[in-house]
């Protein structure tokens, strides 16, 4: 065993490379962490539009006189497959309305689920409803 | 052969360093590509999104205060005119500098020409993309479609591929235009 006294360079050694190996290791798997696809993103910025789209309906329909809260966009709108790997993911759309005079604050929510998680996005716009 | 120096501990060494060093090499090497395969992808999502947005977010703004709107479907092209005020140059005749037109028309067009988004301004004679281009990712339209759902409201579809990953994304929306005296889809 005493022969190993002529081997510290290399008992060193090994201590070096272990560690650089391991750091060069962490470094990568710590750079794969964040690399995971998140798809709300995408999901949000489409519900954005779609809330938009409801607000400019709703203002149409106010601009003839009528306040009306129920769903008017297009129907096929409220399903999407954004980066959802064909499997559609459906939108559902709320409106409410704090009315003050004939000017409506009325918010929308698109709500969606999506692997078990819910979110949602709110949009309010201040709406004037012309009495006819 | 290990009887005169060390016992065998260079050969241990490397026999057992040299086989591990190897095998972990090779997983570092499969995950570091990885990791930048993702990336790439990534990046080209991103593109992807932010085109779609910006498209839909400058369209978004130009429609609002236009005053008549021209839509077709044939070639996707999308004109907006809106009502201005030009100051005269003054070029001899009963004009003086200062003095404006009143009911000034000026356009803004977004056309689709080649499986990319152009926009053009009046006072910009060449037409300009706005999709595409891009360093990170190539991206085509594959979809940019307009309808009226219900009076001064214009419904826009935009869907674009990457041509990268392959993912699409398709976008829809709505605006109304307060202001719109004449509005048409062809």
């Amino acid at each position: 065993m005493d022969r190993l006294n002529n081997e510290r360079g290399f008992m060193l050694l090994n201590v070096i490379f272990l560690t650089l190996i391991t750091s060069f290791a962490a470094m990568i798997l710590i750079n794969a962490v964040p690399r995971v696809r998140n798809p709300q993103a995408v999901l949000r910025l489409t519900a954005i539009y779609l809330a938009n789209e409801q607000l400019a309906m709703i203002e149409s329909k106010a601009a003839a006189g009528e306040l009306d809260l129920n769903y008017l966009g297009k129907p096929e709108d409220l399903t999407t497959e954004n980066y959802s790997e064909n499997v559609p993911i459906t939108f559902k759309v709320t409106s409410t309305d704090k009315p003050n005079g004939n000017l409506h604050a009325v918010t929308v929510k698109v709500e969606w689920t999506v692997n078990g998680r819910d979110s949602f996005v709110e949009l309010e716009r201040t709406i004037r409803v012309v009495p006819e | 052969m290990f009887r005169n120096n060390s016992g065998g501990f260079v050969f241990a060494e490397f026999a057992i360093a040299l086989p591990l060093l190897i095998l972990l090499m090779y997983g570092l090497a499969t995950v570091g590509i990885k990791v930048f395969d993702v990336g790439k992808n990534q990046l080209a999502d991103y593109v992807l999104e932010e085109e779609a947005h910006d498209v839909l977010s400058r369209l978004i703004y130009d429609a609002r205060a236009a005053k008549k709107v021209k839509a077709e479907n044939a070639s996707p092209t999308l004109t907006f005119t809106y009502s201005t005020v030009k100051e005269v140059i003054p070029s001899g005749g009963g004009t003086v500098k200062g003095d404006i037109i009143a009911d000034y028309e000026e356009n803004r067009v977004y056309m689709r020409i080649n499986e990319k988004i152009h926009y053009k301004r009046q006072t910009t004679d060449p037409v300009n993309p706005i999709t595409g281009n891009n360093y990170f990712g190539e991206t085509r339209v594959t979809q940019f479609e307009f309808s009226k759902p219900a009076e001064n409201v214009l419904h826009v579809t935009l869907e674009l591929e990457s041509e990268i990953t392959h993912h699409k994304i398709k976008i829809s929306t709505a605006i109304y235009m307060p202001g719109c005296d004449s509005f048409k889809v062809y």
